[in-house]
């Protein structure tokens, strides 16, 4: 479940960053007396280390809540984990 | 005063760090701390009231950077509203919680953690920047992951571990549509968005639709994404349930719909309906359910998604009325679930069981508690003169001026559901036979009965004084959000 997880955030993260990609775009330093070339977006490189850090802090909470679990139940099985109901 | 703004989210932030070093000079310190910082933003966001006419618009750019390049942050009449019911909670809250946590250890975390929500909470009321929104929805989002575990026993860490999945999958989902939207439009400033992104039907704009629907539908807790609410509900301390249900639902779920459908994207007669329909599904499911719980805070979580049903139902209407009864029925459920929640917290700090079957009887050793949770109910099920009953009335009046007399009907019934749920709440509590076992049962300590008296004068004196709240406070909100809905 939490590999699922972060599975998903990559593959988010790599659309993000996927969005900001230009063909033939260069760093996007601007440089005096060079003009006119195509830069590739940093926005979304930003956002995406922004959320590669939530997802450090998601994913590591989420390990430690399991290990917790384990125990507390004994077992990774989420289908023998069901104290709750209703 | 606009340099007011980035203190709301300033000062909590601040509260949470200090919170663990004075928790480790004095064990005292981190809840008075925590007093003192929600005080403050209580008293500002009342004064806020009376320095700046709700209707205007300040805006604070962080940095000095301007919009396109910086982030924003924005009060106008909606917001304004939020942080007061935030704030006002928040305080209440926290003086609750300083007599109710002594049962745990490690006080200091739970102050800093709430702080933290605080901050989140705060942020995503007052932030003009979509990516922005997203990291304040996750900062509140994590640190309500970790309040609900905060027992680490085995049932709040399995509603804990439920809760973070599903808010993990629901912030991926936000994210995502925030990456189109950037991918469209090139700019994550709300204003910018709002002006240039397009607005004739298509393909992209219908998923980015259905992204943000689902993913804050899930923080929302409408009826297909509701798994994991009464499971959190139940399981966390009850200031933290109180919380949960009170204002955080609403801020990340109900204000994020609200903010980015009708103020950014722009709502279509599709979007409305839909709203509406998962409002009235929300509405009847929960009270269904609600009705057969024995577990009295699952009970209340059950029913918390029914009033948050009774909400998107007002708002889905897209009438004037509609939306100012879906927003007033927002900051009602504000007072009277946490009233409700913090009474089931003093009954169980009394009596140490959460099931209905073993109580009984404790109208009479409980006076106080049994006359607060009968304010909550009543005003919770509609009946004059509480709160409740105005909201309900313009929601369901709204209806049938829309010429949906189905929704009115479900809406009613759902209502006579509400006041049987509670009605089953309020007699095997407090009257039936007191089991011998509740012989010595006290009432809970004064400052938790004073916190839920407040409450639940609040909810009779709005009642009573309704219209001048809503000429205050609540009419330059309905307007941000009209600004939505004109053709």
């Amino acid at each position: 479940m939490i590999v699922g997880i972060v599975i998903m955030e990559y593959a988010v993260n790599l659309f993000l960053v996927s969005i900001g990609y230009r063909w033939g775009g260069v760093d996007p330093i601007i440089e005096p007396n060079i003009y006119n070339l195509t830069y590739v977006s940093p926005l979304p490189q930003a956002l995406v280390v922004c959320t590669i850090i939530i997802g450090l802090a998601t994913t590591i909470l989420a390990v430690a809540m399991a290990m917790r679990i384990y125990e507390k139940y004994g077992t990774f099985d989420i289908t023998k984990i069901r104290k709750l109901k209703g | 005063m606009n340099h007011w703004l980035p203190l709301f989210i300033a000062i909590p932030l601040g509260g949470a760090i200090l919170s663990l070093p004075l928790g480790k000079l004095n064990r005292k310190l981190p809840p008075w701390l925590a007093l003192v910082v929600s005080l403050y933003l209580l008293l500002t966001a009342l004064l806020l009231y009376f320095i700046k006419s709700p209707e205007a618009i300040s805006v604070y750019r962080i940095g000095g950077w301007a919009a396109p390049l910086g982030i924003n942050l924005v009060l106008d009449g909606l917001s304004q509203m939020l942080l007061l019911v935030v704030s006002l909670i928040a305080c209440l809250v926290t003086i609750y919680s300083m007599v109710y946590m002594e049962r745990y250890t490690g006080k200091e975390k739970y102050f800093t953690l709430y702080q933290l929500m605080l901050v989140g909470m705060n942020g995503v009321v007052l932030t003009g920047d979509l990516f922005n929104l997203f990291v304040f929805l996750e900062i509140a989002a994590i640190s309500t992951y970790i309040l609900v575990a905060f027992g680490t026993e085995a049932e709040e860490l399995e509603a804990a571990f439920r809760y973070l999945i599903i808010g993990s999958v629901a912030s991926l989902f936000i994210l995502f549509g925030v990456g189109l939207v950037f991918s469209v439009t090139g700019t994550l400033n709300l204003a910018e968005i709002a002006s240039s992104f397009p607005r004739e039907p298509g393909n992209l704009r219908t998923l980015i639709t259905v992204l943000f629907l689902v993913g804050f539908g899930m923080k929302a807790a409408l009826v297909p994404f509701h798994a994991w609410l009464p499971d959190a509900h139940t399981a966390a301390p009850a200031p933290v349930s109180a919380t949960l249900s009170g204002v955080l639902i609403k801020i990340l779920g109900i204000y994020c719909l609200i903010r980015i459908f009708y103020n950014v994207l722009g709502v279509s007669p599709q979007l409305l309906y839909v709203l509406s329909l998962l409002g009235l599904i929300s509405i009847l499911v929960g009270g269904g359910l609600a009705l057969v719980q024995w577990d009295f805070k699952r009970l209340l979580a059950y029913s918390s998604i029914s009033q948050v049903g009774y909400i998107l139902l007002g708002i889905g209407l897209g009438t004037p009325l509609g939306i100012g009864g879906g927003i007033f029925h927002l900051v009602n459920h504000a007072l009277f679930k946490p009233l409700m929640f913090l009474n089931a917290g003093a009954i169980e700090t009394s009596t140490g069981t959460r099931e209905l079957k073993a109580m009984g009887g404790l109208a009479k050793k409980m006076p106080v508690t049994f006359i607060t949770s009968l304010f909550g109910s009543l005003s919770i099920s509609g009946l004059p003169p509480f709160n409740g009953f105005w909201s309900k009335l313009f929601i369901i009046v709204a209806c049938v001026q829309a010429g949906r007399f189905w929704a009115a009907l479900i809406a009613v019934l759902g209502s006579v559901l509400t006041l049987a749920y509670f009605l089953k709440f309020l007699r095997y509590a407090f009257f039936e036979k007191l089991p011998p076992a509740l012989e010595k049962v006290k009432e809970a300590p004064g400052m938790m009965i004073g916190v839920t008296v407040t409450l639940a004068m609040l909810c009779l004196l709005v009642g009573v004084f309704f219209p001048y709240v809503a000429a205050a406070i609540l009419n330059p909100a309905v307007l941000v959000v009209l600004e939505g809905v004109k053709p």
